[in-house]
């Protein structure tokens, strides 16, 4: 049987328009759901409270709200905040809050987050960027509801950055801000918040690079005199010698004679 | 209506029956027998009137003369055999009512034979007879009436009418529908040991007792004050006594009305965890030496040779959080006699400030008993393990002591919508309305119910 390939017919025109638009209309569809489906930063851990209007959900190109805290038992360490300048504002101005970074690796998105601090109020803010994206403009009408002001709040930001032989999650430290930064200053601020009250947290900092790591310090006390559960505590990072990937180990010894520990990376572009 | 009805012949025993009549009165009351003559009013049915005494009677007493059988009307028929023959009729009507038909024999006259009778009156001389004769006729009726004085006694469904029989089916009815359905709020006494608690108080305060503590540490707090020192923006404080002479107390807390307020145990034992929302100012006492453990800075120590004030305060955002640890560990009255609107047995998480608290549904119940109506209702049992969850509380805080590393927590009051279970499995344990009844009404209660039960019984029997 003679087969045609090649030949058009009287009504291929027509048939390829169809399939064209088919195809458009399933392409479309597609990058829509695709789409979608990127850009959802939603925890679908977090219990979301679906009467409350403040509750955890999507709002434009984040999520935000409170949500229901499942309680783990595990006794924790939770890294709430990692930022460079975290100026005052007022969440009942209605100015939004500006959020910078440093770019550490163009190829990759950067995830933002932000945890509350005040206790027994779980509130939480998810939003991704796209790569090479070196802001983010963040309304505050859920702060503004809840009250939460600077005290209250803790932001991180992170990217995943290919360290050695595998990818690793590497903090960027953040401006934050409802006006613009004057002088950034020469240090950061990390907040640890423990799920039960601690007795000493040691650190131990080391950069990483090309070659070996090279340790700062190690197993450094804190010493500070009081770790309660729940309480936001801060300690800073200065003295950075040279631009790269950080490594923070934060170990703590805990009042019921257990321990435990917590890695954090980050990145440092100079000051 | 009456209880006994007397079918007679005016031509064949009129003047006996109307004797019966009255010894029937006499014994057993005006109008406890009917009978044509004196019972019919003028212009109503006989049939029909003759149809609803019948249905109503304990019994017939057919009186049956020498000429019962043969007297015939003017067409020369015998009447008994005449369709609507009224003797005949009535009879028939109890014969089918399966009302008792008792034949009195009148001055000698014979029992019917079977043999002579209709078809529909056959069963009559089966019946046994009770006869009267007129020269012995007080003491022949005397035992009829004894006879009948006893089927009267094991008929009491005749005083029963239908509306007092749809009544009382009504009642025990309601009464099974009540039996399964809850009272939606009911005064309890509830004792609980739990490891921990939250409540809402209704009443502006002082809600947390004072203690001597050998160590407090103090979270959430907007502003401290050492002694001598310059208010602080310190969020959090640690005192600790350094020498068994240090001492440090914590005052009594005022808190305002609709402040929840939360124990919990510490995960270090024998030490409590209050946890309260602001405003909120408060001084604790220290005295001798103390170690005081800022949040953001280095410990150190200070002694103290008098009492000192170190001062805290809370704005309305604050969320604080107190750590003590109570001298006297044996056992702690924390808080006593406070009137709150809200308890909340499991861990409290809230959600949100304005709202009420989340709860996720672990227990932390040690056991405990609920006793409704201080007793007088239903107990119920909480066993370790379980959950408890209220809709809705309002009463008294009797007492919560915090006894080795548990809370034991009193309260009375009205509780709403109290369910008791595990996480997968939960019951209301509101009481039923009977329940309820039987709680405030114990003797009436108990009488209404009896009383519609033998009045259902009889409506029964009757209706068999």
């Amino acid at each position: 049987m003679p087969t045609d390939y090649g030949n058009p017919g009287p009504n291929d025109g027509s048939l390829r328009s169809v399939h064209t638009r088919k195809a458009l209309v399933v392409f479309a569809v597609l990058a829509v759901v695709s789409t979608r489906a990127a850009v959802n930063p939603c925890d679908p851990l977090l219990v979301q409270p679906e009467t409350d209007p403040n509750g955890y959900r999507l709002r434009g190109d984040r999520c935000e709200g409170v949500f229901v805290r499942q309680v783990s038992g595990s006794a924790s360490l939770l890294i709430a905040s990692f930022t460079r300048n975290f100026a005052e504002f007022d969440p009942r101005s209605g100015k939004d809050l500006r959020l910078e970074w440093v770019v550490a690796s163009e190829a990759r998105p950067t995830t933002l987050r932000a945890h509350g601090l005040r206790r027994r109020q779980y509130y939480r803010m998810d939003a991704e960027r796209p790569p090479g994206t070196r802001s983010y403009t963040w309304p505050t009408t859920v702060l503004g509801n809840l009250d939460i002001s600077r005290r209250f709040l803790g932001v991180l930001a992170w990217t995943d950055m290919d360290i050695g032989s595998g990818s690793r999650r590497v903090h960027l430290p953040l401006q934050v801000g409802s006006e613009p930064f004057r002088s950034p200053l020469r240090g950061y601020e990390l907040i640890l918040v423990p799920e039960v009250e601690l007795m000493e947290i040691f650190l131990t900092l080391s950069s990483i690079g090309d070659g070996p790591a090279r340790t700062r310090f190690r197993d450094r006390p804190l010493s500070y005199g009081y770790y309660p559960q729940l309480q936001g505590v801060r300690i800073p990072i200065s003295d950075l010698d040279r631009t790269g990937v950080y490594s923070l180990q934060i170990g703590a010894t805990q009042r019921d004679g257990a321990s435990t520990t917590t890695g954090f990376w980050f990145y440092h572009s100079g000051w | 209506m009456s209880r006994f009805f007397i079918s007679y012949r005016r031509e064949d025993a009129a003047a006996e029956a109307g004797r019966l009549y009255d010894l029937l009165s006499q014994r057993f009351g005006p109008g406890a027998a009917f009978m044509d003559v004196d019972t019919i009013r003028p212009g109503v049915d006989y049939r029909t009137t003759t149809e609803g005494h019948l249905r109503e009677c304990d019994a017939l007493l057919a009186v049956i003369g020498r000429h019962w059988e043969d007297i015939r009307d003017e067409a020369g028929r015998r009447r008994l055999d005449v369709a609507d023959d009224l003797v005949r009729f009535e009879i028939e009507v109890a014969l089918a009512r399966r009302v008792a038909v008792i034949p009195v024999l009148i001055n000698g006259a014979q029992a019917p034979s079977e043999s002579t009778l209709p078809d529909s009156l056959k069963p009559l001389s089966r019946f046994q007879a009770i006869r009267i004769d007129t020269p012995d006729f007080r003491r022949d009726s005397e035992k009829l009436l004894d006879a009948l004085s006893g089927l009267g006694r094991t008929r009491f469904s005749a005083i029963l009418t239908r509306w007092e029989a749809a009544v009382a089916v009504s009642i025990l009815l309601l009464v099974g529908v009540l039996a399964f359905t809850r009272v939606q709020r009911a005064p309890a006494e509830i004792r609980l040991i739990v490891s921990q608690l939250g409540f809402r108080i209704a009443e502006t305060r002082a809600v947390v007792d004072g203690m001597s503590v050998g160590r407090l540490g103090v979270a959430g707090v907007s502003e401290t004050r050492m002694p001598g020192e310059e208010p602080s923006i310190e969020p959090a404080v640690l005192l600790e006594a350094a020498s068994p002479t240090g001492r440090i107390s914590l005052p009594s807390l005022v808190l305002e009305m609709g402040t929840w307020v939360w124990f919990d145990r510490s995960n270090v034992p024998a030490e409590v965890t209050i946890g309260l929302t602001g405003p909120l100012q408060f001084q604790a006492s220290i005295e001798g030496r103390i170690k005081v453990g800022p949040s953001g800075s280095k410990s150190y120590e200070v002694r103290f040779d008098a009492p000192a004030s170190v001062h805290f305060k809370a704005s309305s955002t604050d969320s604080i959080e107190l750590s003590a640890a109570p001298i006297r560990q044996a056992s702690t009255t924390l808080s006593r006699e406070v009137r709150i609107d809200s308890l909340s047995l499991t861990r409290i998480e809230e959600a949100a400030l304005d709202g009420e608290p989340v709860v996720r549904p672990v227990s932390p119940i040690e056991g405990g008993t609920v006793a409704f109506w201080s007793g007088a209702g239903p107990v119920r049992d909480v066993n370790q393990g379980d959950w408890m969850a209220l809709a809705g509380l309002q009463g008294e805080l009797k007492t919560v002591t915090f006894r080795d590393g548990m809370f034991d927590v009193r309260f009375a009051g009205t509780v709403q919508g109290l369910r008791v279970g595990s996480s997968t499995e939960v019951v209301n344990v509101m009481p039923t309305y009977v329940e309820a009844l039987w709680a405030n009404y114990r003797l009436l209660f108990l009488v209404v119910v009896g009383l519609c039960f033998v009045l259902t019984a009889a409506a029964i029997r009757k209706a068999i």
